[in-house]
Order: C-alpha cells, then sequence, then structure tokens
C-alpha cells in the first residue's frame, strides 16, 4: 500500500523559480479559461438556436469550413472552436516548453519535448489518414 | 434546453465527486454518459477525455505556479504515455464495445477495493487523475518539487526510468480505451518506482493528462466520435464542479463521501460488466 505523503511546508513557486515551468502554469490557466469561456458561449448559442443534445445529432467537426462558420458565427462552430482549444491547450504546452529548453540549452528536455510533439503530429496525421 | 441543463448538472456532479475524492471526472463520466443518457461507450470516452483535459489543466496551471509538479519529470514520462494513447485511440476503434465495458468494469472494481484498502489514507492512496487541483495544491502537507540538483528523481532513479516509462505507456492505453487520466497507474510509477514524493508524483501525474488525453482525443474528434452538442454542457460542468469541489474540499466529511463512492463504483463496475457479458444493452 502507497505510505502516506511525508510533511513538508508548501513552496511558494517553481523549483529555482523556473521560468519554464512558470511561462507554462501561466499558458495552462490563460488557455482553460479561454476553453471554458468559448465551450460555454458555444454551448449557449447552440441552445439559443434550438438545438436539443442527444435528440438533435450534432455536427462533425468539418475543419476545412471553420473559419468560415466563425466569421458567420454559426453557433456549432464556436462549440467546435472551443473543443478544438481543449485538444491544442496540450500542444501549445509543450511548444511552450520546448521554447524555453532551448533558450536554457537543456537538449535533453529539448528533444523530449520534439519526440512528444512529433507524437501528436502522428496522432492528427493518422487521424486525418483514417478517418 | 432541459437535457442540456442535466447534462450540465450530471457533469457537476462528476467533476465534484471526482475532485473530493482526488479522482479524476472520466471515472464518473463514462458511466453517467453511457448508463445514464444511453450514449455510446466510445463517444463517452471521447468526451470525458476532452473533460479530464480541461479540469487537469485547471489544475496543473495551480501545481506548476506553486511548485508542486515536476514539470520536467512529466514531460519525460508523457513522451510514453503519449505513445500509449495514441496506440489506445487505434485500438479503441478496433475493439468490439462490450471489450471495453469490460475493462471499465475492472478498472472501476480496482480502484474501488483500493479505496477500501486504504483506509484513512484512502484520498492520498487514490491514484488520481484529473480535478481537485486547488485542494490538493493548498494541502500543507504538500512535498515540494526538489530543485535540479542531485535530488532530481530523473537523475537518482536514471536506471529505473525504463520500467517507468513502460508503466506510463500502458497508463496512456488506458487513457485512451478508458477516458480515464490514467493516475491510477502513473502515480504508483513515479512514487513507487522513482521515489517520487506522493504528493508531487499526483500534481505531476495531472499536469501529464493533458498531452496524454489529446494525442488519443485528436483520434476520437477527427473519426466523427464526438457530438459536440453532448461535449459542451459536458466540458463545462465538469470543470465548474471540479473548481467547486475544490474549494469546499474541507468542509465534506470525506469518509462517508468515499463509502458512498465505493458503493456507486461497485454498481458502476456490476453494469459494466454486465454490459460486457451482453446481459443488457
Amino acid at each position: 500500500m502507497i505510505p502516506p505523503a511525508s510533511p513538508a511546508p508548501a513552496p511558494p513557486g517553481p523549483p529555482d523559480g523556473d521560468p519554464v515551468t512558470a511561462r507554462v502554469g501561466h499558458l495552462l490557466g490563460v488557455g482553460t479559461l479561454a476553453i471554458v469561456l468559448t465551450v460555454s458561449a458555444g454551448t449557449m448559442l447552440v441552445l439559443i438556436g434550438g438545438r436539443t443534445p442527444l435528440h438533435d445529432p450534432g455536427p462533425r467537426l468539418d475543419i476545412a469550413r471553420l473559419v468560415e462558420d466563425l466569421v458567420g458565427l454559426r453557433p456549432e462552430a464556436v462549440l467546435w472552436l472551443g473543443l478544438l482549444l481543449t485538444i491544442l491547450l496540450p500542444v501549445a504546452r509543450v511548444l511552450v516548453a520546448l521554447l524555453g529548453f532551448v533558450r536554457q540549452g537543456d537538449q535533453r528536455m529539448s528533444t523530449i519535448s520534439v519526440g512528444t510533439l512529433a507524437v501528436l503530429g502522428i496522432s492528427v496525421g493518422l487521424a486525418l489518414l483514417t478517418r | 434546453m432541459l437535457i442540456a441543463a442535466t447534462l450540465l448538472v450530471a457533469g457537476v456532479g462528476a467533476g465534484a465527486f471526482g475532485a473530493l475524492l482526488g479522482l479524476g471526472g472520466g471515472i464518473l463520466l463514462v458511466p453517467v454518459l453511457t448508463l445514464g443518457f444511453g450514449v455510446d461507450f466510445r463517444e463517452a470516452v471521447a468526451v470525458s477525455l476532452l473533460a479530464v483535459i480541461t479540469t487537469s489543466s485547471a489544475g496543473a496551471a495551480v501545481y506548476l505556479r506553486r511548485g508542486l509538479a515536476d514539470l520536467r519529470l512529466g514531460m519525460t514520462l508523457e513522451l510514453a504515455t503519449a505513445v500509449g494513447a495514441l496506440l489506445g485511440g487505434l485500438i479503441a476503434f478496433a475493439l468490439d464495445q462490450r471489450v471495453l465495458a469490460g475493462a471499465f468494469a475492472l478498472m472501476v472494481a480496482y480502484v474501488a477495493i483500493s479505496m477500501l484498502r486504504a483506509g484513512r489514507h484512502a484520498e492520498r492512496a487514490a491514484a488520481p487523475d484529473a480535478g481537485a487541483p486547488v485542494a490538493g495544491a493548498a494541502d500543507p502537507g504538500a512535498a515540494a518539487v526538489p530543485a535540479r540538483t542531485a535530488d532530481d528523481p530523473l537523475e537518482r532513479h536514471m536506471r529505473r526510468l525504463p520500467l517507468a516509462l513502460a508503466l506510463s505507456l500502458v497508463a496512456g492505453v488506458q487513457s485512451a480505451l478508458l477516458g480515464v487520466g490514467g493516475g491510477t497507474i502513473k502515480v504508483p510509477a513515479m512514487h513507487l518506482v522513482l521515489r517520487v514524493p506522493l504528493r508531487v508524483a499526483t500534481a505531476t501525474s495531472n499536469v501529464m493528462i493533458g498531452v496524454t488525453a489529446s494525442a488519443s482525443a485528436v483520434l476520437y474528434v477527427l473519426r466523427g466520435a464526438v457530438d459536440p452538442y453532448v461535449a459542451g454542457p459536458i466540458l463545462v460542468g465538469v470543470f465548474l464542479g471540479a473548481t467547486a469541489a475544490s474549494r469546499l474540499s474541507e468542509r465534506v466529511p470525506l469518509r462517508v463521501l468515499r463509502l458512498l463512492f465505493v458503493v456507486v463504483l461497485a454498481w458502476v463496475a456490476l453494469q459494466m460488466a454486465l454490459r460486457a457479458l451482453g446481459l443488457v444493452t
């Protein structure tokens, strides 16, 4: 069984004031807020438009038309934008960390970050190829 | 409007319940959507993945700012979880939904038994997924992330890193197949294999969820397995529930809540097992 954590006072911030950790933390905080606000707005617009979840099937994501639909303020496009932001936030987090690691000259973490981005890229590629 | 409100409330409940007990919303969301609303299992997993990305991102922001999560360790292990999630996302579309329901039943039963056995330390021992960000971060007993010195777990336990990476890969597969954060595997991998303090392992696991879930969520989204009308209210509800719970955690009798949760999990495991055996639809 896992033992309880040893007590220690909570530190005031990232270890050694690490700027990469601080920047990533800030991005995640702002990004989450943006996601929740966008998804909330999209959901409200869909409901005002008279759509009913579970009764009316939602449209599939059409990336080619997303920008056009967003300009036209289509409720589904706003909702999809929020859901896409959800997936993109972790990707942005890795990118921000990668830039920080490169600036710090941390080769190991830079390589790992590039590897993670490559896996995410493969995932998108496979999804597009096999949809 | 009523159905949307019901989905929102279900999301709030799953998010709050999960956050109070240090478990992600996923372990409750998938059964709520499949058993409660009749949503397809694969679609429920996809919606759950989007919800855990949101709550874990909120939690990770707090953990990182307070120095409770180890970003470098998390990013090292999440390379393996992302590969696992990619594989899991591909496997999920090849497997029969009854097999997925059976796997979910086994995972829920394991978590329920773990919570029972953990006794008064259950909220620490039950490996967390997303959620409970502020509650965990505000815990005065939390251990700090060591500075990048000889205390760095990556440096101290380099020989054990392959095992931790292998376990992380399995956690990624689990996350993609079942729509959970994978904390039930990642936290023990860090705490027991790399000797990372439990609270740091918990917080670091939370940081890893976003990339892990994204790697498979993109497969579900682009293959049309997500209904945005269902995902919208659920995602907002889970976020609100987890946020509210993190502020209420100190006022809630966790022992009673834990017992109730074990009963709920046992019921979920039974229902999912029946579904896997084809005894209910």
